[in-house]
């Protein structure tokens, strides 16, 4: 990992470099400011804090909406590099390379995010680390709050990981209208607790009580592994789409 | 090695910009494309490289259709446009960014081909110091570092001073004489003379195998008007 991370360092430098990135990074400062003042008035501590956040539909959508702005930035400046993309040999090595671009981009803004939010969240909270119950989970906020953000990171890593096969697949036109339609879902879907498993990724963003703790857990799990299937499945369609390699038409 | 490009034609939107196009390209040949701005050139050129698709027809590498198993073309190293670079790397960076992706070749090679283009005393100088001139000589040395089978240059002498245009032909002279396929893109009456072997013209997307002789020709009516 660490030596991919410096072999593509040139790479990263020069696309977090281009005033477009620059817009981006403010745009996260400003998404972490949100993020650190956005908490339940009547809780106010940190792990409520953490939660309340992590599960509140116009914050998930800003979030997701970064994020794939900064995907698609990635994108579109590594495919001016067609000197480095002719030497790739095939689209699956095109794909893998945009896929550890982003990931390194997009994880290193996260943690930028994490470290300005947290920060921000301690300060607004006044260190009120209370801890309360969740739910009839019979577990407190705190290992809730840690479940939480682990859920809420996975999926958006997953959906960095999908909009990047997209953009490769059905280019840039058609990957903005299909985010503007997933985005938009956050609107029509909102939390609906029927104890069962659900195939739709925005329940995994609300909160929902499920039956038990360990239920949420399978279900999630459940729902990361379907969405790594689906994502292969994506990933084969565009490795063997016959439409070649282009990307500028 | 072989391309056989056979009744490509490409569309962007509504716009028709190749129309039924079909060569045969062998090694040991420099062709030379030629033919106004939007004559469609370049976007053969970048089908050739798998970074078009087109819209019907088939371009085959030895009888291999590389668009459609997903590929990159073999062995070809090409300088389309502008060339495109690391700002913040040296000369000699931006070559071994390249050239650690197949790990073909060394710094050794990398500063043989910086000093056949001319651009040994300013490897250490970085991209974005650099003269249009020096951009374009990083863009012919990356394409040559690698002894590629296929050469592919759009407009390779833009911004060159005379003496490097001379040594750049001369280079590339030499390249065919390594049995390679050059594929130039040129509106240069004499890169055409001195380099090229075959001459296709390229007018609003059809295209058209000239005699060498009498493009020359019309193309020095054309300065004479």
């Amino acid at each position: 990992m660490k030596k991919k991370w410096f072999k593509n360092k040139p790479l990263i430098d020069s696309i977090t470099r281009t005033s477009r990135f620059k817009i981006l990074e403010l745009f996260l400062i400003i998404l972490a400011l949100y993020a650190a003042f956005n908490f339940d008035k009547n809780q106010r501590n940190l792990f409520s804090g953490i939660i309340y956040c992590h599960t509140d539909t116009l914050f998930t959508i800003l979030f997701l909406a970064f994020f794939f702005l900064t995907t698609l930035n990635t994108c579109i400046s590594f495919y001016q590099y067609d000197t480095y993309i002719i030497r790739l040999k095939d689209k699956k090595n095109l794909i893998k390379k945009l896929i550890s671009l982003t990931l390194q981009i997009n994880g290193l803004l996260l943690l930028i995010y994490f470290i300005i939010y947290l920060s921000l969240n301690n300060l607004v909270m006044l260190d009120s680390y209370d801890i309360k119950p969740v739910f009839d989970y019979g577990i407190n906020t705190d290992i809730y709050s840690l479940f939480i953000v682990i859920k809420f990171y996975l999926s958006a890593i997953l959906y960095m990981i999908l909009n990047t096969i997209l953009f490769v697949i059905i280019k840039e036109n058609k990957t903005v209208v299909i985010n503007i339609l997933y985005l938009s879902g956050f609107f029509l879907i909102g939390p609906n607790p029927t104890y069962k498993f659900s195939f739709l990724p925005w329940y995994y963003y609300h909160l929902i009580p499920y039956q038990s703790f360990r239920q949420e857990i399978i279900f999630f799990m459940l729902y990361i592994i379907l969405g790594i299937a689906f994502i292969s499945i994506l990933g084969i369609i565009g490795t063997r789409q016959k439409r070649g390699v282009a990307y500028d038409n | 090695m072989i391309i056989e490009i056979k009744n490509v034609s490409k569309k962007f939107k509504k716009t028709e910009v190749l129309k039924n196009v079909s060569m045969t390209l062998s090694e040991g040949t420099i062709y030379g494309f030629v033919g106004h701005n939007g004559s469609g050139k370049t976007v053969l050129l970048k089908l050739i490289c798998a970074f078009l698709e087109p819209s019907s027809g088939e371009i085959l590498f030895d009888g291999e259709n590389i668009i459609k198993n997903n590929k990159f073309p073999p062995s070809t190293r090409a300088l389309i446009e502008r060339p495109t670079f690391i700002s913040e790397l040296t000369g000699e960076e931006n070559l071994e960014l390249l050239a650690n992706i197949e790990k073909k070749v060394g710094t050794e090679e990398i500063e043989l081909t910086l000093k056949k283009v001319g651009l040994i005393e300013d490897k250490d100088k970085l991209y974005y110091k650099f003269s249009l001139g020096m951009k374009q000589k990083l863009g012919i040395a990356q394409v040559l570092m690698e002894d590629p089978k296929i050469i592919i240059l759009d407009e390779p002498f833009n911004g060159l001073d005379e003496e490097s245009t001379k040594n750049i032909r001369n280079l590339l002279l030499e390249e065919k004489k390594k049995n390679k396929l050059i594929i130039l893109a040129t509106h240069i009456k004499e890169d055409m003379e001195l380099l090229c072997d075959e001459i296709y013209k390229f007018n609003d997307g059809v295209v058209t195998k000239e005699e060498k002789e009498e493009i020359i020709k019309t193309e020095e009516e054309m300065e004479v008007i």
